[in-house]
């Protein structure tokens, strides 16, 4: 009896780590017995690779709902539940599959031969999710012509009313041009107070030349 | 603010810049005197002395200046003088001469080689110096009386 037991529990093993296919009876065993969730998600990538989508996609799903299951376990398990799923024609359950993987990672890549047909299920919801998530642009039509401003205060900002003044603009990154232009005019403001007020006083500019004729 | 409005601030102040040195800065005004001296005369001076007199209601006149009397009330009232030295030069210059508002009249006084004066010349007129002009004008010496 307890050789009969020893033998059953390796032909298990075997099922479990050498890919050696098992029977519905079996799995259930298996996952009855199954040591953690990582277990499990080998085992349902096993059953899809060999075409039994219906218990590989049980089996995602139970490891599915383990929270012990690390990141990129979880990943692959989205990822092949999402494959069973389209395998047995469920491409709206597929679709969620994926949608749930999207979320966790959007920059998510799928295997290098993956079948296209999985390929395009999961193009469509790449779009559909990016398509959410990215600002919305609408086109305004454009304004034929701007009007000016018929209240002449709005012209005039020196005749607002106290405590009313001009929205402020943006002018930090200009700050250059304004230092150029304050210079330039506090330079011609200089140089034409200086040369007026010299040109205007009693020093005047002109040349007396005296020469000495000698006349018989 | 644009590059364009920008450039526009810095074209206005360029061409005041502009403006002010074509049209803001005259050219200096030029009086030509010509100080003419009878041969005779010539001879005996060693120095003439070109005053300008900056005049108040026409004073001093010329009949003021011309006599020796009253020469030296004015004597060191003028505005500006320079001798002329007969043996090493026979030209002068006298600069720095507001060209406006004042009027001017010019007067010369010749000395002999022991700095006495003995001829002089005075010029009736008037003279204001517009900013920019030439004028001529003539001074002619004749010995004292």
């Amino acid at each position: 009896m307890l050789l009969a037991k020893v033998i059953c529990v390796a032909c298990m093993a075997q099922s479990v780590w050498f890919g050696v296919p098992v029977s519905a009876g079996s799995a259930d065993r298996v996952i009855a017995r199954a040591p953690s969730a990582t277990g499990l998600v080998d085992l349902g990538v096993r059953g899809y690779l060999e075409g039994r989508y219906a218990q590989a996609r049980d089996l995602l799903v139970k490891a599915l709902s383990s929270k012990a299951l690390d990141e990129n376990r979880r990943m692959g398990a989205l990822y092949y539940l999402a494959c069973c799923h389209i395998a047995l024609d469920d491409v709206p359950a597929a679709r969620r599959v994926f949608a749930g993987l999207l979320k966790r990672r959007a920059d998510y890549l799928l295997p290098a031969g993956t079948a296209p047909k999985i390929v395009r299920v999961f193009e469509k919801v790449k779009a559909r999710l990016a398509a959410r998530t990215s600002p919305r642009i609408e086109k305004h039509p454009q304004p034929e012509k701007i009007e000016p401003p018929l209240n002449p205060a709005l012209e005039n900002p020196a005749s607002l009313p106290p405590g009313k003044k001009e929205p402020e603009k943006d002018h930090g990154s200009r700050w250059w041009i304004w230092a150029l232009v304050g210079g330039v005019v506090a330079g011609v403001a200089v140089g034409l107070g200086v040369g007026l007020s010299g040109s205007g006083s009693d020093r005047g500019r002109a040349i007396i030349n005296i020469k000495v004729k000698v006349i018989e | 603010m644009n590059l364009a409005r920008a450039l526009k601030l810095l074209v206005v102040p360029a061409l005041v810049l502009f403006g002010a040195g074509c049209g803001g800065q005259p050219e200096t005004a030029t009086v030509s005197a010509g100080l003419l001296i009878p041969r005779g005369l010539a001879e005996q001076l060693s120095t003439v002395t070109v005053y300008l007199f900056e005049t108040h209601t026409n004073r001093p006149r010329c009949d003021e200046l011309e006599n020796t009397a009253t020469f030296p009330t004015y004597d060191g009232q003028e505005y500006k003088k320079v001798p002329i030295i007969f043996s090493n030069v026979q030209t002068a210059v006298i600069d720095d001469i507001p060209d406006k508002g004042p009027v001017w009249r010019f007067y010369a006084r010749g000395f002999d080689d022991t700095g006495t004066p003995i001829a002089d010349g005075c010029d009736d007129g008037l003279y204001t110096i517009e900013p920019g002009s030439e004028m001529q004008l003539t001074l002619e010496i004749t010995a004292l009386q």
